[in-house]
């Protein structure tokens, strides 16, 4: 299968439409990060070039690596007559994503308080199997956080407007009904807003290490040896029950045969379950933006017990497991797509409305985090990145070990040895799970942000350093 | 009965193998349970469970979906389940304890369909599957 991939042109490489393919596949990769994609990647690729109604290409960004169904790190866009809705091609995390805020903090007023600051934020914000969370909601409350997303924190002072405003769609997508999200996924949710969860999700205290971009640095609040915090998690236990949900009633309305991989269950986009779908999914992807609020707004009180007039200001929140009707050219044609995007960040350039005033000249920010210990980064949206990839880029490192490997061939003194030589702090519930987030289990992140910045799809900002972090 | 963690790049495969199809689904629910607790868990609670689904893949995705949500939202970790199979559907007794007496649970988001194989051959039942963890 990896042997039909043939390379076009630098970072491009082609899966040339055969069989059942509708369009081609595309995957923005280097020659380094190729010869670590596995098979099963382009097999997914390949899929997803099959189902009805895809626009363009079927997508795969440079931190590409195999998923269920849709690969992690793929992109699809659909038209709105024939097109299709697929839980996942979203992901079973619905709008895991991240965030960042900046602060006027130095790196040595922060190390002073290091470990005493980081003991805090891990007892405020829970993490782990069963943290539960200090947000009691009534149903009706839930229902509130569902529909309303982050206009509910702002009127509970979770946020404020400024927040709100720097939020991917402002922290609500339209179309959310309560009613669409079983029971069961709310019973899941109840007692999880506001905490980490575990697996890869992360809170990171970092230094901008250093800037490439001092125009668009300084937009967005980001300056050479200060501290920001980063924050990587999603919809929590809500949302992975939404996306059960509906791919077994995918299944038992349209059933699987003509399916290339039982995962794809999908629903057209003008269909019944297809728009009930997209409700519960706005729903779960509302209740991840406030989650990641709340959470922020637990980091906020932490800070200022140490640093009364810090107030660490949001720069921006974006989803990276999501489905969104855009605008787009296609064939100089303005058009609305349905675009999936299942580990891969949106990328607009400057000019588009969505965007906040402040950045709207500029491009989006787009946040990618390395694995843990190594760096992240900040890059910009891009003009480019509309015309070559429905606007997107990578979202992250992207395993290359398998967890099981991990656990058996990495040690976790050595684990721990590395992060201190590193110099980063680090607190976490799972010793298991520090080890299955080894740096050496994922791919190297600066190869994946170049090829984003090589290719013009996201380019980068600036380089952040962690030096603290509370693993989930 | 057997199970086995096999390598995956993101997530965790398990291969289960049973002389009996029920077997197969009893062994699978042992088998999520030694991810989550990594030791035994006492089975001190019980539960009734019913699943529907058109096929075999379809109970087994049902039955590991209703044992991650019990964990999830009822703070219930299942030591072992006792199934009867009817037509496109299946009843399961889940035994087990409450969760929030075992430290350092490990986390699984969902079950998937993803590389799931379910096969029976020469009276061996062999169940593969991925979790997204």
């Amino acid at each position: 299968m990896k042997e039909r991939m043939k390379k076009i042109k630098d970072n491009v490489y082609e899966l040339p439409v055969e069989g059942k393919m509708r369009v081609p596949g595309i995957m923005f990769t280097s020659d380094a990060l190729f010869r670590d994609v596995g098979e099963m990647c382009v097999e997914q690729l390949e899929h997803v070039a099959q189902l009805p109604g895809i626009v363009g290409n079927a997508l795969a960004m440079s931190d590409v690596h195999s998923g269920y169904g849709f690969p992690i790190g793929g992109v699809a866009a659909f038209n709105l007559t024939e097109g299709i809705i697929s839980p996942g091609g979203v992901g079973y995390d619905i709008n895991c994503g991240v965030r960042l805020l900046s602060s006027t903090l130095s790196k040595k007023a922060f190390l002073k308080h290091r470990a005493a600051l980081l003991e805090e934020i891990y007892r405020r914000v829970p993490s782990g199997v069963g943290g539960k969370s200090g947000t009691h909601l009534t149903p009706l409350e839930l229902d509130h956080v569902l529909e309303e997303g982050m206009k509910w924190a702002v009127e509970k002072e979770y946020a404020t407007k400024k927040d709100e405003e720097r939020t991917e769609d402002n922290g609500c997508i339209a179309g959310a009904h309560a009613k669409h999200i079983s029971q069961k996924a709310k019973n899941r949710g109840k007692h999880q807003l506001g905490t980490l969860g575990a697996g890869n999700h992360f809170l990171e205290i970092q230094e901008v290490e250093q800037v490439f971009n001092k125009k668009t640095a300084r937009a967005f609040g980001l300056k050479e040896g200060h501290i920001v915090v980063m924050i990587h998690c999603g919809s929590r236990g809500l949302g992975h029950q939404v996306a059960s949900d509906y791919i077994m009633a995918m299944e038992k309305e349209y059933g699987y045969s003509h399916l290339p991989d039982r995962e794809l269950a999908y629903a057209p986009l003008d269909s019944r379950l297809g728009k009930e779908y997209l409700s519960a999914m706005a729903g779960a992807a509302n209740f991840a933006f406030v989650n990641r609020q709340i959470i922020t707004d637990q980091i906020r009180k932490s800070f200022r017990q140490f640093f009364p007039k810090e107030t660490l200001t949001l720069v921006y929140d974006i989803a990276h497991n999501i489905a969104k009707f855009e605008k787009f050219i296609v064939d100089k044609k303005p058009c609305v797509l349905c675009v999936h995007r299942k580990g891969a960040t949106r990328s607009y350039g400057p000019g588009r409305s969505e965007l906040p005033r402040a950045y709207r000249s500029l491009g989006q920010p787009i946040f990618i985090p390395g694995s843990m210990g190594t760096a992240s980064y900040v890059l910009v949206g891009t003009k480019k990145a509309e015309a070559l990839s429905f606007a997107s880029t990578a979202h992250g490192a992207g395993r290359v070990l398998s967890r099981s490997y991990a656990v058996k061939h990495v040690a976790l003194q050595s684990v721990k040895k590395d992060l201190a030589a590193r110099d980063i702090m680090i607190k976490s519930g799972s010793e298991r799970g520090l080890v299955e987030e080894a740096p050496q289990a994922y791919k190297n992140i600066d190869e994946v942000v170049r090829v984003s910045d090589a290719l013009g799809i996201g380019a980068v900002v600036a380089r952040l350093k962690p030096l603290a972090v509370v693993k989930g | 009965m057997s199970f086995v963690f096999l390598d995956h790049t993101a997530d965790i495969k398990i291969r289960v193998r049973a002389s009996r199809k029920k077997e197969l689904f009893e062994e699978s629910a042992r088998a999520l349970s030694s991810y989550i607790a990594r030791k035994e868990v006492r089975s001190v609670r019980k539960k009734h469970i019913r699943i529907s689904g058109t096929d075999d893949k379809a109970l087994l995705y049902g039955l590991l979906d209703e044992l991650i949500y019990l964990l999830d939202a009822e703070e219930f970790i299942v030591s072992h389940v006792i199934v009867h199979l009817g037509t496109s559907s299946l009843e399961a007794t889940v035994w087990g304890d409450t969760s929030t007496r075992y430290d350092g649970l490990a986390h699984i988001k969902a079950a998937t369909y993803a590389e799931m194989k379910i096969t029976h051959r020469k009276r061996l039942w062999e169940a593969i599957f991925v979790l997204d963890v």
